[in-house]
């Protein structure tokens, strides 16, 4: 029951918020500018602009979806390991490079059991703290990863006893595309343990990952969430409708971070088979970057550079603010990804809203398929082969062609179902209720 | 030849590789972020004619270590076509002097060196380590160089720079400050001339605050009278004993007090604190000032940690652990009206010879010229020099009852331990085997290879369970005390720290080295397993044996915490300091 009524004051922990453009970003955006239209005030912990225009990337556009009643608090992140620039390394790194990054992990994990992110510790406990001591937090919640931003929260919940929710996403303690269990008995573990002891919840993107955190820590299962990622409303409007497809001309498109266990040799090996019943003018558009940190294989790029005479586009990193017109050029959507049934993919979400055919190149344990279940314009080949995977794209053209209205009424209404909004507010509002409890 | 960026108009842009040849499409992301053709430039040459200057490129192209220099007379170039046909990026390799004369490969050094525009600023982008390797070898030579390594980071670099509108000479100043952060931090703020951007709150809570202006201790404020004391506890915070003995403070009437808080940037031990400020931080002018205003400036009362400095007010600290600097802001403190008492936690102020008198089995005991000793030595000579050549009339306070043989004339504040430390936990021996817990702060200062080979052998023999803690957050520690039965503190020390009160409270039998003269000092008995090195194995096995001593000692040690630890005895001291009593 409601006993307080007014407003939480909520510190939400994020080191990639907004000009960050990793996929976490847009479930922190979400989910801050949900609780300020639910009247909250919130303050964003956030690592430094600088580290996001220079260091890992950034998309200034997406600061413009920040509410401006969110308060944005950037604490410097340490570079340490990422620092690009060669003018400012110590001699151990320009010459010994395997050496220093030894003794900088070691550095980095004697703080928090993270590499990379471990240094940033503890300057955001302190300005967590700081900023608890000038206007007390009722909520703090961190999200990972990295999971660094687990431990401001963990901190002013022992420190202070604030209610914290540890939003792990994609699991600290588990490589989701194996299911393999992480630093087992180790640190992190151990810390995990303890955070997840005192934490109010902790959320999980998907059922298969919440479940194996239910059996590791069965007195703590209650504590367990499972908060769905969605697409977000604000990014995807005109794209959400039918294109009317020019024979002559079909597209096919991949939009997504091009990851190194992609099957891309496989897609484009099928779409150079399919290509001749397609159309000279057939294209195979890949919105996206090479990898997570912007960094492709080699031979990725020159898988794509190979296939260019095909009709093979890479238009590299696509900014999410343009992701509609994006999907509003093409008629067929490519959904290839690795990983099994702990491996649901944000990017699925997003397909399924446009009501698009989609052809699904992915294990048939991926729990992608459990957020296209229902969809009516999904396409699958017989089997992972370029000649099966060849006729389905045909098939999803054929698709795309016949614009089945009814198909297409019936895939929007289930995309509609999952837009991200949809899927936070909930537990949200659970959260929120039992801290006023 | 080089390419000149009109983005930053004068910056020459060069791409080095030695193992990692840029792909196309990178090259055209540089050049489409800095506007021309970037020179691409192979650091090891293979020595010899290979063909015409179209077959060199082909080799480029496909083999990442060919390449040709003809002779030193005359220069070899390979054309790379990295958009189908179109021409995009020169490959020019000038190699003079000998050596070219020669069949074999050129350090990628000389290659670069013989290679970058002899004047200008120049932009040198590294596509893999051994090219990175070189390109740091140019770039401290000239500063007018710098190099990045991979082509995103540079590209976003220039971009960067350029939308701050910041001079790229002005800026490639600012990236050779040492500060590793200060290159990043400074960017985005650059332009209004700030070095904190707005929202920083490293500094305190306000805006930005204006580079190059030393802390400056504001005068005590009326009306914080001898009836209404403001106390500032600072900076060490070492197990969190600051922010404890403020809050104890503040529980009198009337009395606000605070705890400031240099917190190390690279240690897992953190404490919260009113006013945090990590060691990267701390030295800025900037952050100092802001510290100055907010936790110093209420203040009528200084508590000074292990003579630390709070904001080097004088300026020139050799960081936050010089005493000397600590010892200019106690002055600064006395002149600006403030009353200063002088806190001192241990390894500052426990002179190794006095231990290894005081403590037959003292760690430094034959010791004293041993580099980690010999650093003891310097430090608490330092401190104790300062002490009583400058401070002899100031009140000094030591943290552990041990210290007051340390530190003559002081009076002892006792540790605080947390309110939830008095949680319960398991029931004592309910396990299949006892478990002993050790957690060490310092390894050394515990005697932890004692501890380790006593209760490793224990653990390997199925006598007992043993948990060895090294880096755990405090905050976990307590999980892991509270599923304990007993904790073996430390053996050869001699104080109770915290850690062990910690123990007690929740109703763990603790072990330790103490001296009769320290425990009597509590004026009670003191539920704590007294050993030493040689009596480890059997008293504890001993212990194990007696059950009923166990519960007994578990029963008593939550009582006996509370009454010396939970606050109360530390806040009347407290309270003769402020003028309270």
């Amino acid at each position: 029951m409601t006993t307080t009524p007014g407003p939480l004051n909520i510190l939400y922990v994020a080191w990639g918020f907004a000009p960050h453009r990793g996929p976490g970003t847009y479930r922190a955006l979400a989910t801050v500018n949900a609780l300020v239209s639910e009247g909250h005030r919130v303050t964003v912990l956030t690592a430094d602009l600088a580290n996001f225009d220079v260091v890992t990337g950034a998309d200034r556009s997406l600061m413009d979806a920040i509410d401006p009643a969110v308060n944005v608090v950037r604490v410097g992140f340490p570079v340490g390991r990422r620092d690009p620039i060669v003018s400012r390394w110590d001699k151990d790194r320009a010459h010994t490079p395997p050496a220093w990054r030894d003794r900088m992990t070691a550095r980095e994990l004697a703080v928090f059991p993270e590499a990379v992110y471990a240094l940033w510790k503890q300057r955001a406990d302190a300005a967590a703290y700081r900023m608890h001591r000038q206007d007390p937090f009722d909520l703090v919640i961190g999200t990972g990863n990295p999971y660094v931003d687990f431990s401001p929260a963990f901190h002013l919940g022992v420190e202070f006893g604030v209610p914290f929710i540890l939003d792990d996403r994609d699991s600290w303690l588990l490589d989701v595309y194996t299911g393999e269990q992480l630093d087992a008995d180790g640190p992190s573990e151990a810390l995990w343990e303890s955070m997840q002891r005192r934490c109010l919840e902790a959320w999980f993107v998907n059922e298969p990952i919440a479940d194996w955190y239910r059996k590791r820590f069965p007195d703590l299962a209650h504590k367990v969430r499972v908060v769905e990622n969605g697409w977000d409303g604000a990014y995807l409007t005109e794209a959400r409708g039918q294109k009317v497809a020019d024979p002559a001309a079909p597209v096919f498109g991949f939009v997504g971070t091009m990851s190194k266990g992609m099957p891309l040799e496989l897609v484009l090996d099928a779409w150079r088979i399919a290509r001749p019943r397609l159309g000279p003018n057939a294209e195979l558009r890949f919105y996206g970057q090479l990898g997570h940190a912007g960094f492709g294989e080699m031979s990725q790029v020159s898988l794509l550079d190979r296939n260019k005479p095909y009709g093979v586009k890479h238009l590299g990193r696509w900014p999410k603010t343009e992701i509609d017109h994006a999907y509003g050029q093409l008629d067929v959507l490519i959904f290839a990804k690795e990983g099994g049934s702990m491996v649901t993919s944000a990017k699925i979400y997003e397909y399924v809203a446009t009501g698009r055919p989609i052809v699904t190149v992915a294990d048939s344990s991926v729990d992608s398929w459990r957020v296209m279940r229902g969809y009516p314009r999904t396409h699958q080949p017989r089997s992972m082969t370029p000649k099966d995977l060849a006729e389905t794209f045909v098939a999803a053209w054929q698709d795309a062609r016949e614009a089945d209205p009814g198909k297409i009424a019936q895939a929007l209404e289930i995309g509609e179902r999952l837009e991200r909004r949809n899927q936070l507010l909930p537990a949200l509002r659970a959260v929120v209720e039992a801290v006023r409890a | 030849m080089t390419a000149a960026s009109p983005l930053v108009p004068g910056l020459d842009v060069m791409i080095v590789w030695v193992d990692a040849p840029p792909p196309p499409s990178a090259v055209e992301e540089l050049q489409d972020a800095v506007g021309r053709v970037p020179v691409v430039l192979p650091l090891v040459p293979v020595v010899g004619v290979r063909g015409s200057a179209a077959a060199m490129a082909r080799r480029t192209r496909q083999r990442s270590r060919a390449f040709v220099v003809r002779s030193s007379r005359k220069v070899a170039k390979g054309l790379v076509s990295v958009r189908g046909g179109t021409r995009v990026a020169r490959v020019v390799v000038r190699m003079g002097g000998t050596a070219t004369r020669r069949t074999g490969t050129h350090a990628p050094v000389t290659v670069l060196r013989a290679n970058v525009p002899a004047e200008g600023p120049v932009l040198i982008v590294a596509t893999d380590t051994r090219a990175a390797s070189a390109l740091w070898e140019v770039t401290h030579d000239e500063p007018r160089v710098v190099g990045v390594m991979g082509i995103p980071a540079a590209a976003r670099l220039v971009q960067t720079v350029a939308a701050a509108g910041v001079p790229w000479e002005e800026w490639v100043d600012v990236a050779g400050d040492a500060d590793p952060d200060h290159v990043y931090t400074a960017l985005p703020s650059l332009v209004d001339g700030t070095i904190l951007a707005p929202h920083d709150l490293r500094a305190g809570s306000g805006g930005p605050v204006a580079l190059g202006a030393p802390p400056k201790l504001p005068k005590t404020r009326t009306p914080r009278t001898r009836t209404q004391p403001s106390l500032l506890v600072g900076p060490s915070n070492y197990a969190g004993m600051g922010a404890a003995w403020a809050r104890a403070a503040g529980t009198h009437p009337g009395v606000q007090a605070t705890n400031m808080h240099v917190v190390k940037a690279e240690t897992p031990y953190a404490f919260a604190a009113d006013h945090p400020v990590t060691t990267v931080e701390w030295p800025l002018d900037a952050v100092r000032r802001r510290l100055a205003e907010e936790a110093v400036g209420p203040a009528t009362h200084v508590l000074l940690e292990s003579m630390r400095p709070i904001v080097d007010a004088a300026g020139g600290a050799n960081g936050g652990w010089d005493f000397e600097a600590g010892a200019r802001d106690v002055e600064a403190l006395l002149a600006s009206g403030r009353t200063v008492g002088l806190l001192f936690h241990g390894s500052e102020s426990r002179r190794p010879a006095r231990h290894a008198e005081l403590y037959p089995h003292s760690p430094f005991a034959g010791a004293l010229d041993k580099p980690a000793v010999a650093s003891l030595v310097k430090a608490t000579d330092t401190v104790h020099g300062l002490l009583e050549s400058r401070f002899g009339d100031l009140p000094r306070f030591v943290s552990t009852p041990d210290m007051l043989d340390f530190v003559p004339g002081a009076t002892w504040l006792p540790n605080v331990v947390r309110h939830d430390a008095f949680d319960p936990g398991t029931p004592l021996l309910s396990g299949r085997l006892p478990v002993v817990l050790h957690a060490p702060s310092s390894a050394l200062m515990k005697g932890s290879d004692v501890v380790d080979d006593v209760l490793g052998a224990l653990h390997k023999d199925g006598v007992i369970e043993y948990r060895r803690l090294k880096d755990v957050p405090p905050s976990v520690v307590a999980d892991h005390v509270r599923a304990a039965d007993l904790v073996v503190d430390q053996v050869h020390l001699g104080n109770i720290g915290v850690l062990a009160l910690e123990a007690m409270a929740c109703g763990r039998v603790v072990l330790g080295h103490a001296i009769a003269s320290v425990l009597a000092r509590y004026e009670e008995e003191v539920p704590l397993v007294v050993i030493d090195p040689t009596t480890l194995r059997d008293r504890l096995l001993a212990l194990l044996a007696d059950t009923d001593e166990v519960h007994a000692l578990g029963k008593a040690g939550p009582e006996f915490v509370r009454r010396h630890h939970d606050g109360r005895r530390s806040a009347d001291v407290l309270a003769g300091f402020l003028g309270l009593s």
